[in-house]
C-alpha cells in the first residue's frame, strides 16, 4: 500500500502548484455586467424598453440560460473595463458558445461574424455552435469599451446555454490543452471501463464489474459528450442532437453508477436498487442541480453508508465520489476538471493495480491448490505398488521364516501408520522423516535380501521438511538401480548458510546416462512439496562419477 | 517345461521359484532367471523357453514395451505384477494370464492349469497379435484375422488384406489367448468364424471354409457338420 499512498500525494501536489500560476492567462479586459435587448424583427434595432441586466460577479466569464434570456432577435451588450495592468502587449480573445447567428462589434467595428445576418437581422445564412474571435488591442487604460453581439436564433425549447469567455491568447490555448488533457483522460476512463466489462464477461460471477465498466463508458460518453457539445463546431441547429445523446447517457450513467456502488458494496435488496433511479426522479423537480452531479451525489451518499457500516473498499469510494461531486460543485475545479478528473484516473489506476496484484494472487492460490491435487494423485498412484510388493514379500518371509516374516509384517504397519500420519501435513520434524526412512530401508532390505546404510553428515533432524522426500530419492534411486543383493549406502549431507539449507544426497549409480531423463513420479512428488511449502527453493540431479546426486536448496 | 522368470526383487524371484518347483515338479525341465532387462535379454537369446514369468515393473521402466515384443514369440508369457489397473492391457496385447500381487500356489497353479490346457476358463481374451516384421513389432487386431494356419513349429496369421504373416508361437497356443470365435476348424487351422463368407460341402466330403479375400480353407467333417448346424440355427 505505500506505492498507492505516493501515487496520492502526487495530484495533490499537482493542484497547489498549478493553483499558483492560474492568474497570469488572465485577460485585459472584464465585464461587470450584461446587457440583454430584445431587436426589432423589421428594422434590426434594438428597442432601448427591453433592456434586460444581468449583474455578473467573474468578469471573465458567463454560463446563461438559452432560451428564457435570449429574444429570438437580440443583442447582447457587454460594458468592458480594464482589469489588468498592460504591462504586456498580450491580446484579448473571446470564445462565444453561442448558438446563434450574429455579427460580433468592438465599439463600433465589426469584428467577426457567425453566419449572415440580413441588414434588418434576419438569418440569411446559419451560424456555427462555437466561435472565436481575437479583440483589437486595448491602448490606454483610460477608455471604455462595449462589445456588441448582434444575432438571432430559432431555438424555442430550453435545452441549452449561452457562454461567453474572455481570455488571453495563452489563456485560451491554455484551456485548448487542457481540454486536450481531458479528452485524454476520458479515453483512460473508456478504455478502464472497456477492461472492467471484459474482466465482467470473463468472470461472471461479479455482476459489480458490469456496472462499474458500464458506468466508467457512460461517463466518458457522456464527458466526450459534453466536450463534443463545447468543441465541435456544428451549424447551431444541430446542437439538439447532441444535446439528445449526451442525454440518453445521462440517463443511463444516472442509473448505472448507483447500481455499481451498491453492487460493489455488497447491497443487494431489490428495494435498494429503485434508489438508482432517484436522480432521473429528481430531474422533474426544482432541485437545481443537473442529473450527473445529482448521480454522483447519490453515490457519495451510499458510499458514506458503507462508510458508516464499515463495508470494504468504502473508504476509497467515498473519496472518488467526494471528488466528482467537489468537480462540479467547487468552483476552482469547475473550471479545471482536468485535475479532478487527473487524481480519479490515478485512483483507477491503483485499482487496477490492485485488482491485479488479487487476480496474481488467486492464481497462485488455484496453482497452489493444483499442486496439492497432483500431490494427492501422486500419492496415491505411489501406494498401490509399493504395499503389493511388500505383502508379497510378507507372505514368502512368513512361509519360509516365520520370525523374519512376523518381523516385516511389523516393519510394514510401522512404515504404515508413519505414512498415514505426516501425509496430511506440510511440513514435519526432519527426524519424523527419517524413522519413515529407516524402516522403509528395513523393509526393502526383507525384499531385496540386501543390506542398506543411510549416512547423515551435519543434518539438522529437529528442523522441518516437507514430508517424503528422502524417502522418494531413496526410491528412485532403489527402482532405477539393480543393486543386487550387496550392501549399499546411501548418503545424505546438510550444508546450512545464512539465508539457505542445501542439501546432498547421492546414491550408487549403475546406468550410463550422463543426463537427467525427464522427471518421474517421484521427482514429480518432491517438485509439487517443495513448491507447497517454499516461494524459492531448486532441485537439480546428475550423474557424478559412480554416484547419482541430488541438490536441494531451501530458504532458511 | 523351460520356463524363464524375470523379476528384480529377491525375496519375490525366491517366492516364484519355489511355488513353480512346487506345482510342477519333475515336468519342470529348465528354470532360469533374470533380475534385469539386459540379462533378460541374454537368456531369451541363448535359450529356448516355454514360459516366461514377468514382472511389469522392472527397474523403474514400464513393461508394457517389452511385453508387446515379448508376446510376439513363441513362449507363453505370464505377466505378475502389482499394476491391477493394467491387467486388461497386458491381456489385450496376448498375455496367457496376468497374476496380481500378492499370489499364493494356488493362483500360480492355474496360470499353468490354463496353459497346459485342462483349464479352458477365460474372460479376457487378446485383442491384437504382436507380429514381427523386419525387426518391428507390428499389432494385427484380431478383428482383422480370417485364419491361423499352422506352419511347422510357427503359425501364418491370414489377414483380410491378403497377407499372410508369420507368428512364432503355435497354432495350439495362439488358441489359448483368442477369444471363442477362433475355432480349430481343422489340425492345421484355427478359423475367424466372424470373417467367413461361406461354408461349402465339396464332393468325397471335402469341406473349406471360403473367406472375403478368396481363400479357403479346409474343415474337418466333425466340424463341418458343427458348424453347419450352428449356421443354420
Amino acid at each position: 500500500m505505500r506505492l498507492s499512498r505516493l501515487l496520492h500525494l502526487i495530484p495533490l501536489a499537482l493542484l497547489l502548484v498549478s493553483a499558483d500560476s492560474l492568474h497570469a492567462l488572465d485577460p485585459n479586459l472584464g465585464f461587470d455586467r450584461i446587457e440583454i435587448f430584445e431587436r426589432s424583427p423589421d428594422t434590426g434595432d434594438i428597442i432601448p424598453a427591453s433592456k434586460h441586466v444581468i449583474e455578473h460577479d467573474y468578469p471573465f466569464a458567463t454560463n446563461l440560460k438559452l432560451v428564457p434570456l435570449l429574444p429570438r432577435h437580440f443583442e447582447i451588450r457587454l460594458p468592458l473595463s480594464l482589469k489588468n495592468d498592460l504591462t504586456s502587449s498580450k491580446s484579448d480573445v473571446i470564445s462565444l458558445y453561442l448558438g446563434a447567428t450574429f455579427e460580433l462589434y468592438f465599439d463600433q467595428q465589426l469584428i467577426g461574424t457567425n453566419g449572415i445576418l440580413s441588414p434588418t437581422g434576419q438569418e440569411i445564412e446559419v451560424g456555427r455552435s462555437y466561435n472565436s474571435f481575437a479583440l483589437p488591442k486595448v491602448d490606454s487604460p483610460q477608455t471604455k469599451h462595449t462589445l456588441r453581439i448582434r444575432g438571432t436564433h430559432t431555438h424555442t425549447a430550453d435545452k441549452h446555454n449561452f457562454i461567453i469567455v474572455l481570455n488571453s491568447l495563452e489563456g485560451s490555448l491554455s484551456a485548448t490543452r487542457t481540454t486536450t488533457i481531458t479528452y485524454c483522460l476520458f479515453l483512460g476512463f473508456a478504455l478502464f471501463g472497456v477492461y472492467l466489462l471484459a474482466y465482467f464477461l470473463l468472470n461472471r460471477k461479479l455482476p459489480q464489474y458490469l456496472f462499474l465498466g458500464l458506468s466508467c463508458l457512460l461517463f466518458s460518453l457522456y464527458a466526450v459528450n459534453k466536450l463534443f457539445y463545447y468543441q465541435l463546431n456544428v451549424e447551431y441547429p444541430n446542437l439538439d442532437t447532441i444535446a439528445l445523446i449526451a442525454n440518453f447517457s445521462n440517463i443511463a450513467l444516472s442509473t448505472c453508477a448507483p447500481i455499481a456502488t451498491l453492487l460493489v458494496f455488497g447491497y443487494r435488496r431489490p428495494w435498494m436498487f429503485l434508489l438508482s433511479l432517484a436522480p432521473l426522479v429528481a430531474s422533474f423537480t426544482p432541485i437545481p442541480l443537473y442529473i450527473v452531479p445529482r448521480t454522483f451525489l447519490l453515490c457519495l451518499g451510499i458510499s458514506l453508508v458503507a462508510l458508516f457500516q464499515k463495508r470494504p473498499h468504502a473508504f476509497y469510494s467515498t473519496l472518488i465520489c467526494s471528488l466528482l461531486v467537489a468537480s462540479y460543485q467547487v468552483p476552482f475545479l469547475v473550471n479545471n476538471q482536468a485535475y479532478s478528473f487527473g487524481v480519479l484516473m490515478v485512483f483507477f489506476l491503483v485499482s487496477t493495480i490492485n485488482l491485479l496484484i488479487q487476480e496474481s494472487r488467486q492464481r497462485n492460490q488455484t496453482q497452489l491448490r493444483n499442486a496439492r491435487l497432483q500431490l494427492e494423485l501422486l500419492k496415491s498412484k505411489i501406494q498401490p505398488h509399493f504395499v503389493l510388493n511388500s505383502l508379497t514379500s510378507a507372505i514368502e518371509w512368513i512361509e519360509t521364516n516365520p520370525q523374519q516374516g512376523v518381523k516385516l509384517i511389523q516393519e510394514l504397519a510401522k512404515e504404515f501408520d508413519l505414512l498415514s500420519a505426516i501425509s496430511e501435513q506440510a511440513l514435519i520434524p526432519f527426524e519424523t522423516e527419517l524413522e519413515s526412512c529407516r524402516t522403509y530401508l528395513r523393509i526393502m532390505e526383507y525384499r531385496k535380501k540386501a543390506r542398506y546404510e543411510l549416512k547423515l553428515i551435519n543434518v539438522n533432524e529437529q528442523a522441518e521438511l516437507p514430508p517424503a522426500i528422502l524417502r522418494n530419492l531413496l526410491e528412485n534411486a532403489l527402482s532405477h538401480n539393480a543393486y543386487g543383493q550387496g550392501h549399499i549406502v546411501f548418503q545424505l549431507r546438510e550444508t546450512a548458510s545464512k539465508r539457505q539449507r542445501q542439501f546432498e544426497f547421492s546414491a550408487p549409480y549403475l546406468g550410463s546416462e550422463t543426463t537427467p531423463p525427464p522427471d518421474g513420479t517421484g521427482i514429480k512428488y518432491i517438485k509439487a512439496r517443495l513448491a507447497e511449502s517454499y516461494p524459492n527453493w531448486s532441485f537439480e540431479h546428475g550423474p557424478q562419477d559412480t554416484r547419482w546426486v541430488t541438490k536441494i536448496q531451501l530458504p532458511k | 517345461m523351460k520356463l524363464l522368470i524375470i523379476e528384480d526383487e529377491a525375496s519375490i524371484m525366491d517366492r516364484l521359484c519355489r511355488l513353480v518347483r512346487n506345482i510342477l515338479g519333475d515336468s519342470l525341465q529348465s528354470l532360469e532367471t533374470a533380475t534385469t532387462l539386459p540379462e533378460a535379454r541374454k537368456q531369451l537369446d541363448q535359450a529356448q523357453f516355454d514360459v516366461l514369468m514377468l514382472d511389469l515393473n522392472l527397474n523403474g521402466q514400464d513393461g508394457f514395451e517389452l511385453l508387446k515384443k515379448l508376446s510376439s514369440r513363441a513362449f507363453h508369457t505370464i505377466v505378475v505384477s502389482a499394476y491391477t489397473q493394467r491387467a486388461i492391457e497386458a491381456y489385450d496385447l496376448g498375455v496367457i494370464d496376468f497374476i496380481p500381487k500378492p499370489f499364493d500356489e494356488e493362483r500360480i497353479k492355474q496360470s499353468f492349469k490354463r496353459i497346459l490346457g485342462s483349464d479352458t476358463q477365460r474372460s479376457h481374451f487378446a485383442k491384437f497379435l504382436a507380429v514381427r516384421n523386419h525387426g518391428r513389432i507390428e499389432l494385427v487386431p484380431i478383428q482383422d484375422i480370417e485364419y491361423i494356419q499352422a506352419d511347422g513349429p510357427c503359425s501364418l496369421i491370414a489377414q483380410k488384406d491378403g497377407s499372410l504373416r508369420s507368428h512364432d508361437k503355435m497354432l495350439k497356443d495362439l488358441h489359448q489367448l483368442l477369444p471363442p470365435q477362433f475355432d480349430r476348424v481343422h489340425k492345421s487351422y484355427l478359423a475367424n468364424l466372424e470373417s467367413i463368407s461361406g461354408l461349402y460341402n465339396g464332393g468325397n466330403h471335402k469341406h473349406t471354409l471360403t473367406f472375403p479375400s478368396g481363400r479357403d480353407i479346409p474343415l474337418s467333417r466333425s466340424k463341418a457338420k458343427e458348424l453347419r448346424n450352428k449356421l443354420e440355427s
